[in-house]
C-alpha cells in the first residue's frame, strides 16, 4: 500500500518535472529511460528530490551510507522504494 | 546646540504629545516625567548612560531626560543588550533601567523644568543586527533630526501610529518626528489584536511609518482602508512597485515616501513620486542637501554631508567624509535606478546568483499574493534551491482552489523569471512572522 503511494508520487513529481522544463510528457512511463537522457536537467532533478522530501518526509540519497546514483527511472523509483519505511504518516 | 527638551519647549505645553491605551500624555507632562528621571541621576551629568530597554514606550521620557545632559547614552533592548559590546567611551557608565516600574516609584516633588541642557549628547544606536551580534552606531541629536520636517505649525494634527521598534533607528525616526515636527504619537501595543484597526481609528491616526513587509500585513486587517491616511512612509526593505500601487490605490490622497536610510548611514533620501527605486538623473548631481550618489561595481555607494553625518564606533573606522558602500546592489533601467537586493544576500543556484527581492517583487504582482518570502534551501545537488512561502488574501482563497493557484503563480514566474530562478517549492501559508524591525527575516 504504502510503496503503490511511494511509486505514484514518485512518479508525479518526475512529470512535474517534465512540465517545469517544458518536456513532452509520454502517457506510459519507461522505466528503462535514462535520466541523464530523458532531457530533466540537474536543477529539475535537485527539485524532485526537494519536493519528494516536503511530500514523502524523507531524502533517501541523505539516508543511504554507500552513495548510489540513479540511472534510469526505475532505479530512481526503486531507491525511493528502499526507504519508504521512513515515509511520513499522513 | 539641539536637543529634546528644547525643541519640546517651542512646542505648546499643553498639546497631546501621546497616546497610551489608557491615557494620553501632554507636552508638559512629558518634561515633567523627564526632569524627574534627571533629577534622580543628578549627581551622574555629563557621564555615559546605558538605557537598558524593559517597556519600550516608556524609553522617550528617558531619552529626554539624558539628551543634553550626558555625555553618551546607548539604547538597549534588555533582550540582547548583554551581548552587544560596548566602546572605551561607555566605560563607568551609569545602568538605567527604563521601565514603567522606574517610573512609577519614581519622586515627582520638587522637579525643576527651567534645567537647561549643558552637552551635546551623543546616541548610540544599535544596527538590527540580522547577522551576528549588534553593532552600536554613534550619532546626535542634530544629525538624528537633520531630515526630519521641523515645522511644528505644519506639523500639528499629524498623528502618527507607532509601528517600529522605538529603540530602533527607524522608530527613533518617528518618536523625533513627532517631538520636533509638532506631532502626536499613538503607541500601538495591542498590534497583534483584531482591535487594532478600530484603535487607530479611534486615535484619528493619519500618518504610518513602516516597511513594506509591514505595510502589506496592515493591509490585510479588516477595514484598514477606512482609515485617513495622509502621510505614508516606507523604509527598511526595497520598497517594490506592487506595494507602492496597491497603498497609493487605497489612500490616493496620501503623500506616500520610500526612505532610503541605514542606522550606520542615517537617512540617505526619500523618493515621493510613487515609484520604486530613485531617479537616474540623482547619480549625475548632488542632492539638495548635498548627499551625493554612484553606483560601483553595481554597489550603491553614498556620501553626505558633514553636518548630517554620525560615526561609527564599532566596527570599521571609515572618516565620515568618504563614500560608503551601502552593499545594496543596484541597476539604472530607463529613467530610474532600481534596488535589487542586498549584496551578500544572493542565493547560490548551481553558481548561478539569485536575489530574492527579484523573485518577491514578481509573485507580488499576483492580486491573491498578500505578503511572500523567498529564502535558498540547501540541496546536494545544486547547493541551494529558491523556495517561497507566500500568504494569500483570505478572501480570494475560499474561491480558488489552491492547487490552481499555485500553479498560477509558478507560470507567473515562469513567464517572468530564468528556469534557475523559479521557485522549486512554493508553500501556502498563514503566515509569515517579520522581525523586530519589522523586515522580512531573511
Amino acid at each position: 500500500m504504502n510503496k503503490e503511494y511511494v511509486k505514484k508520487i514518485v512518479l508525479e513529481s518526475f512529470r512535474n518535472a517534465l512540465v517545469r522544463q517544458e518536456l513532452e510528457v509520454p502517457e506510459q512511463f519507461d522505466f528503462d529511460i535514462v535520466l541523464l537522457a530523458s532531457g530533466v536537467d540537474s536543477l529539475g532533478f535537485a527539485v524532485m528530490v526537494a519536493s519528494l522530501e516536503d511530500e514523502l518526509g524523507y531524502d533517501p540519497f541523505t539516508l543511504m551510507e554507500i552513495p548510489v546514483y540513479p540511472k534510469t527511472l526505475g532505479d530512481f523509483v526503486s531507491i525511493y522504494l528502499e526507504y519508504s519505511e521512513h515515509l511520513k504518516t499522513q | 546646540m539641539s536637543s529634546i527638551v528644547e525643541s519640546l519647549s517651542r512646542r505648546s505645553q499643553g498639546d497631546v504629545i501621546f497616546h497610551y491605551r489608557d491615557h494620553v500624555v501632554s507636552v508638559k507632562d512629558f518634561s515633567r516625567v523627564a526632569t524627574a528621571i534627571r533629577n534622580y541621576y543628578k549627581d551622574s551629568d555629563s557621564k555615559a548612560v546605558e538605557l537598558r530597554v524593559v517597556d519600550r514606550d516608556v524609553l522617550p521620557y528617558f531619552l529626554a531626560a539624558f539628551d543634553g545632559y550626558a555625555s553618551r547614552m546607548v539604547i538597549l533592548h534588555e533582550s540582547f543588550a548583554d551581548e552587544v559590546v560596548l566602546p572605551e567611551s561607555m566605560s563607568g557608565h551609569v545602568r538605567t533601567i527604563v521601565s514603567r516600574k522606574f517610573l512609577d516609584e519614581l519622586s515627582y516633588e520638587n522637579v525643576d523644568l527651567s534645567w537647561k541642557p549643558t552637552t551635546s549628547t551623543k546616541w548610540l544606536i544599535p544596527t538590527s543586527g540580522t547577522t551576528g551580534v549588534p553593532k552600536v552606531i554613534e550619532h546626535d541629536f542634530d544629525s538624528l533630526t537633520s531630515k526630519l520636517k521641523a515645522n511644528a505649525a505644519k506639523g500639528k494634527g499629524v498623528v502618527w501610529g507607532m509601528f517600529y521598534d522605538v529603540t530602533r533607528f527607524a522608530g527613533l525616526q518617528v518618536l523625533l518626528q513627532v517631538i520636533v515636527g509638532g506631532g502626536e504619537l499613538v503607541w500601538t501595543d495591542h498590534r497583534t489584536s483584531d482591535k487594532l484597526v478600530e484603535w487607530l481609528s479611534d486615535k484619528k491616526v493619519n500618518a504610518i511609518s513602516a516597511t513594506p513587509s509591514m505595510w502589506r500585513k496592515l493591509i490585510m486587517s479588516e477595514n484598514f482602508d477606512r482609515l485617513n491616511l495622509k502621510l505614508i512612509t516606507m523604509g527598511g526593505e526595497i520598497a517594490d512597485a506592487s506595494t507602492l500601487d496597491l497603498i497609493a490605490n487605497l489612500f490616493p490622497e496620501a503623500k506616500i515616501r520610500h526612505i532610503y536610510a541605514s542606522t550606520e548611514a542615517g537617512v540617505g533620501f526619500s523618493v515621493i513620486d510613487k515609484r520604486p527605486g530613485f531617479p537616474v538623473e540623482w547619480l549625475s548631481k548632488a542632492l539638495p542637501d548635498g548627499t551625493e550618489l554612484k553606483i560601483q561595481d553595481g554597489h550603491l555607494w553614498i556620501r553626505k554631508q558633514k553636518s548630517s553625518q554620525c560615526r561609527q564606533t564599532l566596527g570599521g573606522d571609515s572618516p565620515s567624509s568618504e563614500w560608503m558602500n551601502t552593499e545594496d546592489l543596484v541597476e539604472k533601467k530607463g529613467d530610474r535606478c532600481l534596488f535589487l537586493g542586498r549584496s551578500n544576500g544572493a542565493i547560490n543556484v548551481g553558481g548561478l546568483k539569485v536575489q530574492p527581492s527579484e523573485v518577491e517583487s514578481i509573485l507580488l504582482q499576483h492580486s491573491s499574493v498578500k505578503l511572500v518570502i523567498v529564502r535558498g534551501r540547501p540541496s546536494p545537488i545544486v547547493g541551494n534551491l529558491v523556495v517561497a512561502d507566500v500568504v494569500l488574501d483570505n478572501s480570494l482563497l475560499i474561491k480558488q482552489d489552491p492547487h490552481e493557484l499555485r500553479q498560477e503563480l509558478v507560470d507567473l514566474c515562469k513567464s517572468k523569471l530564468e528556469a534557475h530562478k523559479v521557485p522549486a517549492i512554493l508553500k501556502i501559508v498563514d503566515d509569515i512572522p517579520l522581525t523586530d524591525a519589522g523586515k522580512l527575516k531573511r
